[in-house]
């Protein structure tokens, strides 16, 4: 090996140890205040957040215009990695468990161990580089009675900010109080950030903040459509999901008229869920199928974050129709009969417009928030016929509750989903 | 010589009588203090395949768990626990034969004795595992615990044997209805997945050096009359920087017409910074039209508990006004299924005591659906101005009320 190959190796391994360390670099994440309010400092930049929550479909969130996501537990650092290859940040939940989930924050013992346990996580993740801010608890309050949770929240921001002084600390609250305000400026004085998960509250956040005597910034930390906790149900307890047109536009609104105009105290959002879950049903908030197809919601998001429509664009279901009755009233059919479906969509820029349906059993949950949920299985449908926006198809022989899906899908696996329930009698 | 020894004896009596001691007809005899664990037949759970009895060891898509031979604890062979809920499998667990089953008292054991095992991982290390441990009496009912890094030795699991410790008394039998002194057997249910080894499981003295504490959050009340909202600190919905529709008045008016007034802040609360009255100006066609409501807690944004005395109060409260102004009052608890009474005060409500000066009573029991409200939570009173309107409002109060709730200023009382 001559000398000027030698001194190239060198110099090439001198370039690798410097960009392996620069890789391993934390970032310095900082929240200033000036005249205007708030914002939130990246490495020395602006960093408004425009995030998801979510633990798969990373290129797609980034190239829909994405620079952070939202995830609830520290259990899985791999979200972390994933995140970074994307040159995605993350604000990364440490999960702190609810009194609902049965957590008695009056045992020592329990809460001891619980701030113990998450001050290893604290340690062990504080310096990934995708790391953006620590998200201490996750609805912690709702359902709550003992407010000594705050305590324990309080504990761990201050364990943070004794090792970590380079992420900011958020709790994030199910909805807006003034007591849960009150308790959290009380209890938590080392919490910098409030995050707030607002389904319907979302309308009157910005000015409840304000008036319920918040005095830092906010993240709109999970957000979205109208939650199932918020909507008209049957009158055997089925939840009246809209369709994902209706629920486009509702979510285009809230991004464009609610929360990025707020610039003063709220640093950015968490749009939920880039992914897919069962939440009364499998459609609700979900912005995938469980077959990881996307829907409209994945070409409005892309929209709010870079303020133009993807190329090609998903159909839109805006409204659906059973026995010529529409998904906001009771449906109650008589067993093995023949019905139709009408579905009323905007075909956008696609050619053509596939339809599809799917029938299940109506899947009752008394679970709330974050909850997991189980998914109810397909049952078969007889007698299914097409005939342009309208399928004809028989109800099934036995009596009980049951929810139809319809589904509209282009040729690029794009697509918008209504249902509408409907009990046998 | 004879003498001397005398004297010597009698000086040697009197030595003796000198060092007599009190002695009791009956000397409690001395013995060994025992710990209950002594008595205790069962102590091992788990040595190895040839000691003890496990059951759930059939291999399925979620689970796997057999004798492992290899770099054991203690005996020929140890448990290796490998699982995975990405089947959804309905349970994933195995258990203890302990004893062969035989019932086991450990209510003497239960504040001073642990289950103790050994632990260890094929690689890596871990400060949780998503492991449950369960006591089963032979009614079939079980209460849990759990691995708690408190009691892990280290604080985490790697791959040399780590000594674990479950607390008897974290199990928290008596919410389950568990007959601790009936214990059939003990299982360990999986979630999540995970890879583990355990070996060396039996019954321990231990010391469980935590505390209960019961939360104090709540006050109750019992007695008339209750001052409210004299604290600005406690108030929500008033930020002059957004809107000047509601301002703090730290000089009210009120003291001038009530020579009696309640909310004489120099000797209520005087190192609080306290607002007698709030000044109202309120238009509904404004862009601020949003800040149309505000309130206080009860009990500092804790529980305050008028379960006692509910079903005598009125909110009490003065405003001063041209015309008594369009408001809703909403009072609101922390917990149940309502928690929320609404009213719209109409002129059975108020009584005018000069030109300009109303004193409003509302009866908790003008409310529909009192009954229905969890008082042992009450949180807070709301106002809502629901049209355009100026006015003064304090010397907020609960007082006692007897009287007809449809025709409250008819009472003598007030």
């Amino acid at each position: 090996m001559g000398w000027y190959l030698k001194i190239k190796v060198f110099l090439l391994g001198i370039c690798f140890l410097f960009s392996i360390s620069f890789y391993a670099q934390p970032s310095k994440v900082e929240i200033i205040e000036d005249g205007n309010g708030y914002t939130l400092y990246k490495n020395g930049l602006p960093f408004y957040i425009k995030g998801a929550g979510a633990k798969s479909h990373f290129q797609l969130l980034k190239e829909s215009g994405a620079n952070s996501i939202r995830i609830w537990n520290s259990n899985n650092s791999v979200y972390l990695d994933s995140a970074h290859k994307y040159n995605m940040s993350v604000a990364l939940g440490l999960y702190v468990r609810p009194e609902r989930n049965g957590m008695d924050y009056n045992d020592e013992y329990a809460v001891k161990g619980q701030i113990e346990q998450l001050k290893t996580e604290i340690l062990r993740l504080k310096d990934h580089p995708a790391l953006l801010l620590w998200g201490i608890g996750n609805e912690v309050d709702l359902r709550y009675s003992n407010f000594k949770v705050w305590q324990t929240i309080e504990e761990i921001a201050k364990f943070i900010k004794e090792v970590d002084p380079n992420h900011p600390t958020m709790t994030v609250i199910a909805g807006i109080d003034p007591a849960k305000l009150f308790m959290i400026k009380k209890y938590c004085p080392s919490i910098d950030i409030l995050g707030l998960n607002v389904y319907g509250a979302i309308e009157n956040a910005s000015v409840n903040i304000r008036k319920f005597n918040w005095t830092k910034p906010y993240i709109v930390s999970e957000w979205g459509v109208n939650g199932p906790f918020e909507t008209k149900a049957t009158s055997w307890g089925a939840k009246m999901e809209p369709p994902n047109g209706y629920k486009a536009s509702q979510r285009l609104r809230r991004f464009t008229k609610l929360i990025n105009t707020d610039r003063e105290k709220c640093l950015g959002s968490y749009c939920f869920l880039w992914g897919q879950k069962q939440e009364s049903t499998a459609t609700w908030h979900g912005m995938f199928l469980s077959d990881g197809s996307p829907t409209e919601a994945i070409d409005v998001m892309h929209y709010c974050w870079k303020g133009n429509w993807p190329t090609k664009r998903a159909p839109s279901i805006t409204d659906i129709h059973l026995q010529n009755t529409n998904w906001k009233k009771e449906h109650h059919l008589s067993a093995d009969t023949e019905v139709t479906l009408d579905i009323e969509y905007e075909k956008h820029n696609n050619d053509s417009i596939d339809l599809e349906i799917h029938l299940y059993p109506e899947a009752f949950t008394n679970k709330i928030g974050g909850d997991r949920q189980e998914s109810p299985k397909e049952i078969p449908i007889k007698g299914v016929n097409k005939n342009g926006k309208r399928i004809t198809f028989y109800t099934p022989k036995k009596k009980g509750a049951y929810r139809i899906f319809a589904y509209a899908k282009n040729n690029n696996k794009q697509c918008s989903v209504a249902n509408i329930p409907f009990l046998v009698e | 010589m004879i003498q001397n020894c005398w004297k010597i004896a009698f000086a040697l009596t009197l030595l003796g009588c000198n060092a007599m001691k009190d002695v009791s007809l009956y000397e409690p005899v001395s013995s060994p203090i025992t710990h209950p664990l002594d008595n205790f037949a069962y102590k091992e759970i788990f040595t190895d395949s040839k000691n003890s009895g496990v059951w759930g060891m059939k291999t399925h898509p979620c689970k796997e768990v057999y004798f492992d031979s290899i770099n054991s604890f203690i005996g020929k062979n140890h448990l290796h626990i490998i699982w995975n809920d990405q089947q959804k499998c309905k349970y994933i667990g195995f258990g203890f034969k302990w004893g062969n089953f035989k019932g086991k008292n450990l209510a003497p054991l239960i504040d001073q004795c642990a289950i103790e095992f050994m632990a260890r991982l094929d690689s890596g290390e871990l400060t949780k595992v998503p492991m449950f441990f369960s006591l089963v009496d032979y009614a079939g009912k079980n209460c849990f615990s759990k691995i708690n890094i408190l009691d892990i030795e280290g604080g985490k699991i790697d791959t040399s044997w780590t000594k674990i410790l479950i607390p008897l008394s974290t199990f928290k039998y008596q919410n389950k209805g568990v007959n601790i002194s009936n214990i059939k057997e003990l299982r360990i249910e999986l979630q999540k997945s995970g890879n583990i080894h355990i070996d060396n499981m039996k019954i321990v003295p231990h010391v469980h050096d935590y505390n209960y504490q019961q939360s104090l959050f709540s006050k109750t009340f019992n007695t008339f009359p209750i001052s409210i909202g004299n604290e600005k600190k406690y108030w929500w919905g008033i930020n002059e920087k957004y809107s000047d529709n509601f301002k703090f008045t730290t000089a009210s008016t009120f003291n001038s017409f009530d020579s009696n007034s309640k909310s004489d802040s120099t000797t209520i609360l005087p190192e609080f910074e306290v607002s007698l009255s709030l000044s109202i100006n309120y238009t509904k066609d404004a862009q601020d039209y949003k800040w149309n409501n505000f309130g206080f807690p009860i009990n500092k944004w804790e529980y305050a508990d008028f379960s006692k005395i509910y079903s005598t109060s009125a909110i009490s409260f003065k405003i001063k006004a041209d015309i008594p102004p369009p408001i809703q009052v909403t009072l609101v608890s922390f917990s149940g299924k309502t928690r929320r009474l609404y009213k719209i005060p109409d002129n059975n409500n108020y009584k005018i005591n000069a030109a300009g000066f109303y004193e409003y009573y509302i009866p908790i029991k003008s409310f529909t659906n009192y009954a229905k409200f969890n008082w042992a939570s009450f949180k807070e009173i709301r106002f809502k101005i629901l049209d355009s309107c100026v006015f003064e409002i304090g010397d907020f109060s609960i007082v006692e009320f007897r009287g007809n709730p449809k025709k409250p200023i008819r009472w003598a009382g007030i």
